[in-house]
């Protein structure tokens, strides 16, 4: 499996398949996560997202594509440590950009709930489309009528 | 629901300080000040107004009924702010006794004209209650002196009680944000918020981004030469409209002012602080007419500018073609049309909304020079753009927006500037599984780590 966008932390790990190059909408985005066996007993839950947010000058937005959550008890109790894949089919918008003040990123983020309400985040970026990044406008005069 | 307290909870440039467990905190305070404001408010309400008010319109605890007859009114004078003089209706009356003798006349305290603004209403209240008109009322037994007419129930106490009760609600539900913010992740709520959005029926295409700007095509437009006309953002007879309100309301108080003062000056007893704000109110006045007429003037002969398009909602890359039309009177010195594509964000600074703006695409469509337009012969042109392949697509979000839109900006002979902007929808060429947003797959175990 080659990788690239992969985010490796002393709690776990999580990689997203050939993020080298930039997805495309409707291509399926996979992945897995896995917490590290030493620190998975104290994990109670996790929770996998992927997502868009904004970044830059603005307050940041951001929207939920994909959900998971894993519980380490109750009824459907997991084993966190065990490496889990995910898949999911890309959207049509809003599409990887770097703009001036605004820029949308997409990512792969893995939550993880610990003991005293503290949680850890781990993301994995991904681009999707090939919009190109921002540049200064240059005013391109047409022929006078 | 992010963090609202802009006091610990900051954006500076692209990023954000602040102590986030200072404002979870604050947040719940006051959410919790909220609630003990608003309820205590709220109860003091219901027993000391509401309840009171609901028992003296029905039967009063402890009274009995009777007959009362009017023996005499008065209409105390009370003055009211800046000097205008406020009426109210004073009655007296005698209980009728059963052998049709009249018991000591008592006036009544909560009497039947309780503050009144206006004198008419005064005199019809006084004219129901005529010197020698018999009336229900209601007598103490034990107390000659503790006589009420019956009252009909005040209908303000009830709407006012909604001030109280809106504290509490938001109080109530910005004490469960706050604990949503504890339980739950940021993903999660968005999560069900994005799913609650998608059953909404209101919705025309709930499969589509909340991202992409809505289109409905039962919004649009029809044009002459091609089938869409392009809304204008802003524009200029909105802000003449705004402002022609403001300034007939702000006269118009204007003249209530000077009216008062007028009545003031002729009683000889001038009120100097309504002359002051009649000053202060009549150069603001005067300031909100001159701009009016100044727009007025710098509109004079420009009509309107249409812009039809041969295609809407545009993808990027795609060719369209773009029907111009001015009206109006005038000698237009320049037209230029131009395809625009900028960036807005807004953030909280302080305890400010900023606005950032950048322009990330400019391009001239047409340039036209001595153009004459006459009532009846607009101005009308043709001309073709594409929307550059590897743009970023129309983008809105709560705090974040990408815009596209045409711009025709032109100067007329006389110095007018014509500045017009029509908003598009740029859609991204690609639309995988139209309807389909989300497609979740089982996750599958795979071998533990080491």
């Amino acid at each position: 499996m080659r990788v690239l966008a992969a985010n490796h932390s002393p709690l776990a790990d999580i990689r997203i398949e050939k993020s080298d190059k930039p997805f495309e909408p409707g291509d399926v985005l996979r992945g897995s996560f896995c917490v590290r066996a030493e620190h998975a007993a104290e994990a109670r839950s996790a929770e996998l997202s992927v997502l868009w947010y904004t970044a830059g000058k603005g307050d940041e937005d951001f929207g939920v594509h994909y959900f998971q959550r894993y519980s380490a008890d109750g009824p459907e109790a997991v084993e966190l440590s065990r490496r889990r894949e995910f898949r999911t089919l890309l959207p049509a918008s809003p599409l990887s950009y770097d703009g001036f003040v605004v820029k949308v990123c997409w990512c792969a983020r893995l939550r993880l709930f610990l003991p005293r309400g503290r949680q850890s985040v781990i993301e994995a970026g991904f681009q999707l489309g090939r919009v190109a990044a921002a540049h200064e406008p240059t005013l391109v005069s047409t022929e006078e009528a | 629901m992010g963090w609202r307290n802009p006091f610990f909870q900051k954006k500076r440039g692209g990023r954000s300080t602040g102590m986030r467990n200072l404002a979870y905190w604050s947040e719940l305070l006051l959410s919790v000040s909220l609630v003990v404001v608003g309820g205590a408010t709220l109860l003091l309400h219901i027993f000391q107004v509401l309840v009171p008010d609901w028992r003296a319109s029905r039967a009063p605890a402890g009274f009995e009924a009777g007959i009362c007859e009017i023996t005499e009114q008065r209409e105390p004078r009370r003055d009211g702010p800046l000097g205008v003089i406020g009426s109210g209706l004073e009655l007296q009356a005698s209980r009728v006794t059963d052998d049709g003798k009249l018991l000591p006349p008592v006036w009544i305290k909560r009497e039947v004209g309780s503050f009144s603004p206006t004198r008419t209403d005064v005199e019809d209240m006084a004219a129901i209650y005529a010197v020698g008109t018999d009336h229900a009322c209601w007598f103490d037994p034990n107390n000659s002196s503790r006589l009420m007419l019956r009252r009909p129930l005040r209908w303000w106490p009830w709407p006012v009680a909604l001030i109280p009760l809106s504290l509490f609600a938001v109080g109530v539900w910005g004490i469960i944000a706050s604990l949503m913010q504890v339980v739950t992740s940021v993903e999660r709520r968005s999560l069900v918020a994005g799913n609650a959005r998608r059953l909404d029926p209101m919705r025309e295409s709930s499969a589509e981004s909340a991202t992409l700007a809505e289109f409905s095509a039962a919004d649009e437009e029809h044009g002459v030469r091609y089938p869409h006309r392009l809304p204008a953002i802003g524009t200029a007879g909105w802000r003449m409209a705004g402002l022609m309100l403001v300034t007939t309301i702000w006269n118009i108080l204007l003249a209530y002012f000077v009216y008062v003062a007028s009545l003031q000056m002729l009683r000889g007893d001038p009120a100097w602080l309504v002359l002051v704000l009649v000053v202060m109110l009549g150069l603001v006045g005067l300031w909100l007419a001159f701009n009016l007429i100044r727009e007025f003037w710098e509109r004079r002969g420009i009509g309107q500018t249409h812009l039809e398009i041969s295609e809407h909602p545009l993808a990027l890359g795609g060719q369209y073609a773009v029907f111009l039309s001015q009206t109006g009177r005038m000698k237009l010195r320049r037209l230029t049309a131009e395809l625009v594509c900028e960036e807005a964000a807004s953030y909280q600074q302080g305890t400010d909304l900023r606005t950032s703006v950048a322009v990330v695409h400019r391009e001239e469509l047409g340039k036209w020079i001595g153009i004459r337009v006459e009532m009846g012969q607009p101005f009308e042109m043709d001309f073709t753009f594409t929307v550059p392949a590897e743009a970023m697509h129309s983008f809105r979000s709560p705090h974040n927006e990408v815009r596209w839109m045409l711009v025709v900006e032109g100067e007329t002979d006389r110095g007018q500037e014509v500045h017009r902007q029509y908003s598009m929808n740029v859609r991204p060429a690609i639309k995988p599984g139209d309807g389909q947003q989300v497609a979740f797959v089982e996750p599958s175990e795979m071998e533990p780590t080491a």
